[in-house]
């Protein structure tokens, strides 16, 4: 609906006007551990490049448990291969490839523009026999650079030889091992300037393998390496971040690529795997001010400390109470408008009709409260209790 | 006169959802590719004029055609598919949209259903949906992705998937969509649901024997590419996503084998084709 008359305007404003008498100032409840909620803003050099302006609201009901809604974990990234890239002198030479389950596929995927000679391809087993394809190695499917081991020919370290005319990235798929890598970022939200921190295993069904080699780079949007993965006193690896990036593609995440080489039951294993964080310049945030009015269901007014001028998006879930006296989700309510740098508020409403058809009543409460900036595609806070908005 | 700008509550409780009375429309959304035909290059003619025959009026319905190689936040992807959609509903006067999508096709479904303050258009669209047919949606993503991303050329019958490295490429990686899942998009495990119902089928094997007639539907070197796709995959996929993928966010209508003929599974080329009947349970749901 848009408001393009006097009476209209008119209308919106005496609504507003009537809505504000009825507030009661508010704040909001500290951050807990594991939410994500900066405590200054920075101004961001990227532009902003929301699709729309003027501010849109939508509301709309759930039909969930509050256990269905639960704050989810960073991504847990799990591996039984490997990737490497093999240089053309190397895999003229002959490069050593560690196979700890019988069967593996490898496949070779020569660059773009390069080739790769498929009839060159010898594999040498551990025992020192020499394979080709038909011959103790057999296609997979159609492509002609991909091929598994027979196996019979077990586990050990195997060593591809083959002609190429350029570099050459190298698959392991070792599919079914229950050797696998795991790594998980502490965060999946991370500040520029802050620290990346991920905790890496290997596992061997449930026991953790010892003495494992890990090494990993981060990689930003661009797909430039911005430094190494180091061990820190914890076990875990850390890398820090720059404390200025270019502007890469909004919305786009920074990769942090793990591997990892163990010896297991006197065999080498080699792992690899990637994750994702993302990395914001905190460009506005909740000052912790609110507005509640429940004159017509619930109206929050939400106050921003605004760095720099974008389009803004505040969400949150409004749970109830229900017959039983346990807390419940009712709505999902978004509002967005184009904001300038400064102190401003953007309103979450909840409509009196839509909590009644729900069944719930107060104390009511906002939880997964977010702020984003649509415009630079970026997470900017994160909570999963917001505010309580007790009966009037 | 100075601009009153748009204030909209949208109340989910009071749109037409239950009835579905008016003008019932159909649209059909492709998944990544940047499609300039996809009637004739993606869905097929006889797959689109077998389903719509289920409509009240077969003649409303729309094959959305836009740029899904980019993120689906980019104005050629979701700001093209709000466009299309917008223009459709408009023209024709929907006040009851039916949607299926295939593959990535459903993530620009869900960047609308869950960010609709990102663009005006967005509520009036979640708003005319009944729900979402979502066939195959890689709702978590697929590890091919991460393959291609890190280097890994497949061969060029998936070209149509994966061959050109792109940003939708890159966005379906499994640990960026666990990242856009738990941020940005909304019906998947421990997330509020989707302010429309987002129901998926899944493929949940691929049939490649020269010898089996079921492996000529959808095209026999597509199916074979597939084939070797599922070394990077679970043992239930339809040869580019694992089968949690495709179930990953909102509800699981069916699995092929359930309801297909044969019963045969739908690999993830078959399932935008008039496969096994595929195209008869679509007919039945609009």
């Amino acid at each position: 609906m848009t408001c393009t008359t006097r009476t209209c305007c008119l209308a919106s404003v005496l609504l507003l006007l009537s809505a504000t008498a009825d507030a009661a100032p508010a704040r909001l409840l500290p951050a807990a551990a594991g939410d994500l909620a900066p405590k200054d803003t920075i101004a961001s050099p990227a532009p902003s490049t929301a699709p729309t302006s003027g501010p849109v609201r939508f509301t709309w009901p759930i039909d969930q448990a509050t256990d269905d809604l639960t704050p989810a974990a960073p991504h847990r990234a799990e591996s039984t291969g490997f990737t490497r890239t093999l240089t053309r002198a190397a895999l003229h030479r002959g490069v050593s490839v560690p196979v700890s389950r019988p069967g593996a596929l490898l496949k070779l995927s020569p660059r773009p523009g390069r080739t790769l000679t498929a009839d060159s391809l010898v594999v040498v087993d551990p025992g020192g026999r020499v394979h080709t394809i038909g011959d103790g190695l057999r296609r997979a499917g159609s492509d002609a650079h991909a091929f598994t081991l027979d196996p019979a020919l077990g586990a050990g370290t195997f060593v591809v030889r083959a002609a190429a005319d350029g570099d050459i990235h190298l698959d392991v798929r070792e599919r079914g091992s229950d050797i696998v890598l795991a790594v998980q970022a502490a965060a999946d939200v991370v500040l520029l300037g802050d620290s990346v921190r991920i905790h890496a295993s290997v596992a061997r069904g449930a026991q953790v393998v010892p003495g494992v080699r890990f090494t990993g780079r981060l990689v930003d949007p661009g797909g430039r390496e911005r430094g190494a993965l180091v061990r820190g006193r914890d076990g875990d690896l850390h890398a820090a971040l720059p404390t200025r990036a270019e502007a890469g593609p909004n919305g786009a995440l920074w990769t942090l690529e793990v591997t990892a080489e163990a010896t297991v039951d006197g065999l080498a294993v080699r792992r690899s795997v990637t994750t994702a964080v993302a990395v914001t310049v905190p460009t506005a945030r909740f000052t912790g001010a609110a507005d509640v009015d429940q004159a017509h269901g619930v109206r929050v007014d939400l106050e921003l400390d605004v760095a720099s001028a974008s389009r803004y998006a505040v969400t949150a879930v409004l749970h109830g109470t229900n017959r039983e006296g346990a807390s419940q989700p009712i709505a999902v309510s978004q509002s967005a408008d184009d904001l300038a740098p400064g102190r401003r508020r953007l309103t979450l409403e909840f409509d009196a009709a839509a909590i009644a058809a729900s069944g719930m009543r107060a104390p009511f409460e906002l939880r997964d409260l977010r702020l984003a900036d649509q415009g630079r595609m970026s997470v900017l806070h994160r909570q999963a209790r917001g505010l309580p908005v007790t009966a009037r | 006169m100075s601009r009153c700008t748009v204030l909209v509550l949208a109340l989910s409780l009071l749109a037409p959802t239950a009835a579905h009375a008016g003008v019932t429309g159909l649209a059909f959304v492709h998944g990544t590719g940047k499609q300039t035909n996809a009637l004739v290059d993606y869905w097929t003619a006889d797959m689109v004029n077998s389903v719509r025959q289920g409509l009240p009026n077969p003649a409303i319905y729309t094959v959305i055609n836009c740029d899904f190689e980019q993120y689906m936040w980019d104005p050629e992807a979701a700001g093209c598919l709000a466009g299309q959609l917008s223009s459709f509903i408009s023209a024709k006067k929907i006040t009851d949209l039916v949607v299926i999508t295939h593959s990535n096709g459903g993530n620009m479904l869900r960047w609308i259903l869950s960010n609709p303050t990102y663009d005006s258009r967005y509520p009036n669209i979640i708003n005319k949906i009944r729900w979402v047919d979502a066939l195959a949606p890689s709702s978590l993503g697929t590890p091919l992705a991460n393959a291609v991303t890190s280097g890994t050329v497949f061969e060029q019958s998936l070209g149509w998937l994966l061959g050109y490295n792109s940003e939708a490429v890159t966005m379906q990686q499994t640990d960026w969509m666990a990242f856009y899942n738990a941020n940005w998009l909304y019906g998947t495990a421990g997330r509020p649901a989707l302010p429309r119902e987002f129901w998926a089928v899944v493929g949940t094997d691929v049939d490649s024997s020269p010898l089996d007639s079921d492996s000529y539907c959808g095209g026999y070197s597509l199916n074979v590419g597939l084939e070797t796709t599922q070394w990077w995959l679970d043992d239930c996929s339809d040869g580019f996503l694992d089968c949690s993928s495709q179930g990953g966010a909102g509800y699981v209508w069916f699995e092929d084998i359930e309801y297909t003929a044969g019963p045969e599974p739908l690999s993830h080329a078959q399932s935008r084709r008039n496969c096994f009947g595929l195209d008869l349970f679509l007919r039945n749901d609009v």
